[in-house]
């Protein structure tokens, strides 16, 4: 099985390194915040032992065996023999550029990079770093063990060999993809990210609450979530930084700007359901 | 001083505070299988199994990781009882 490095604990980052571990893997999940790998083991625990609830059979490995294949580390240079890492630090490009280069600095030359990126262009990712050709965008889906389609995403420079290696990959966790090309916030969130903002923006403009906008979604689109609970899930933060970094990539166009709710509840910190609040309200303790 | 009835009031009624915030269904009764219904998803699972181990003070273990343990207010309260009495 290959070693695979996961680069960033939130909450996509833990959700693949989760994965992995239940498919038999044994990542490394690394973080430059001790806090954010204890929350992540915590968030990891919790959900393994949901799944087990939930489970028709006992799964084979109790919850405790499944996390403890997963290695948390602080220290980028426990890269030093990783196969491939894949990539989920915060969406700004200023960070992601430093991070690609530190990851080219501490990882084998044969190492290939995956960006788990929502909308920066893979194609500029890859050009931090001297080995383009290795690096590609695979678009994970969260929850990440629930959802087994993936949009990937050559860069403009990534080579076939990267494209089998990152397709094997997936392959062993059960996931099937969608290749699409390079294009800032590709298919998915070029189309959710301006709805998502639109829905916000309803609720806002008081035309309907935010049950009654998903509502429309669900009940009579037959979506399993409206785009509310959608945008509560990603992380509202996430949300207003792609729309962000699309704003940037598309010039400025109007259309990607946040609508002041969501500005606003990101500066409340209502980030959605990490934090328990955010259009909706989660049960806390 | 509490007796056990009272005790057991009190469980039920954090519980049922903490499942109405999450389904934000006020009108569920006791015995409404919250699972079955589709009104939560495993995400509230590992949040309800969170919830109970830090306001109750008790250590869900695998061997009670089993939605009948789960799937209600009322299943939730007896689970409590049962896992506190032990303690």
């Amino acid at each position: 099985m290959a070693s695979v490095g996961i680069l960033g604990a939130g909450v996509m980052g833990a959700g693949v390194a989760e994965d992995l571990a239940r498919h038999g893997f044994a990542p490394i999940l690394i973080d430059n915040a001790a806090t954010a790998l204890d929350a992540a083991k915590t968030g990891i625990h919790g959900r393994l032992r949901a799944a087990a609830m939930f489970a028709k059979t006992k799964p084979a490995d109790p919850p405790d065996a499944v996390l403890g294949r997963i290695r948390f580390s602080t220290d980028l240079s426990d890269l030093g023999d990783t196969e491939i890492v894949i990539e989920n630090v915060t969406e700004d490009i200023g960070i992601k550029a430093d991070v690609f280069a530190q990851l080219d600095a501490a990882c084998p030359p044969d190492c290939i990079f995956v960006a788990n990126t929502s909308c920066i262009p893979i194609t500029r990712l890859g050009g931090f770093t001297k080995r383009p050709a290795q690096v590609i965008g695979v678009h994970f889906m969260n929850p990440v063990p629930m959802k087994h389609t993936v949009e990937m995403i050559p860069g403009t420079e990534t080579d076939q060999r990267t494209i089998e290696r990152t397709q094997a990959l997936l392959t062993a966790l059960g996931k099937d993809w969608v290749m699409v090309k390079d294009s800032p916030g590709f298919v998915s969130n070029r189309v959710l990210m301006v709805t998502i903002n639109e829905a916000v923006r309803l609720v806002e403009e008081g035309v309907a609450d935010a049950d009654g906008v998903d509502k429309i979604f669900t009940a009579c689109f037959g979506h399993a979530m409206g785009p509310l609970a959608t945008g509560d899930l990603i992380g509202l933060d996430t949300i207003r930084r792609s729309l962000e970094v699309l704003l940037d990539c598309y010039d400025g166009d109007p259309k990607y700007a946040p609508c002041d709710l969501l500005k606003r509840l990101v500066d409340e910190g209502k980030l959605g359901r990490k934090t328990g609040q955010g259009l909706y309200t989660y049960g806390r303790s | 001083m509490h007796d056990t009835a009272t005790m057991q009031d009190t469980t039920r009624q954090q519980i049922r505070a903490f499942v109405e915030t999450a389904t934000r269904d006020a009108s569920m009764s006791d015995d409404h299988n919250f699972f079955e219904s589709g009104l939560v998803n495993s995400l509230f699972a590992a949040e309800l199994v969170a919830f109970v181990e830090q306001t109750f003070g008790i250590t869900v273990d695998n061997e009670d990781l089993d939605l009948a343990n789960f799937c209600s207010v009322d299943a939730l309260t007896g689970f409590v009882a049962r896992k506190a009495g032990r303690a």
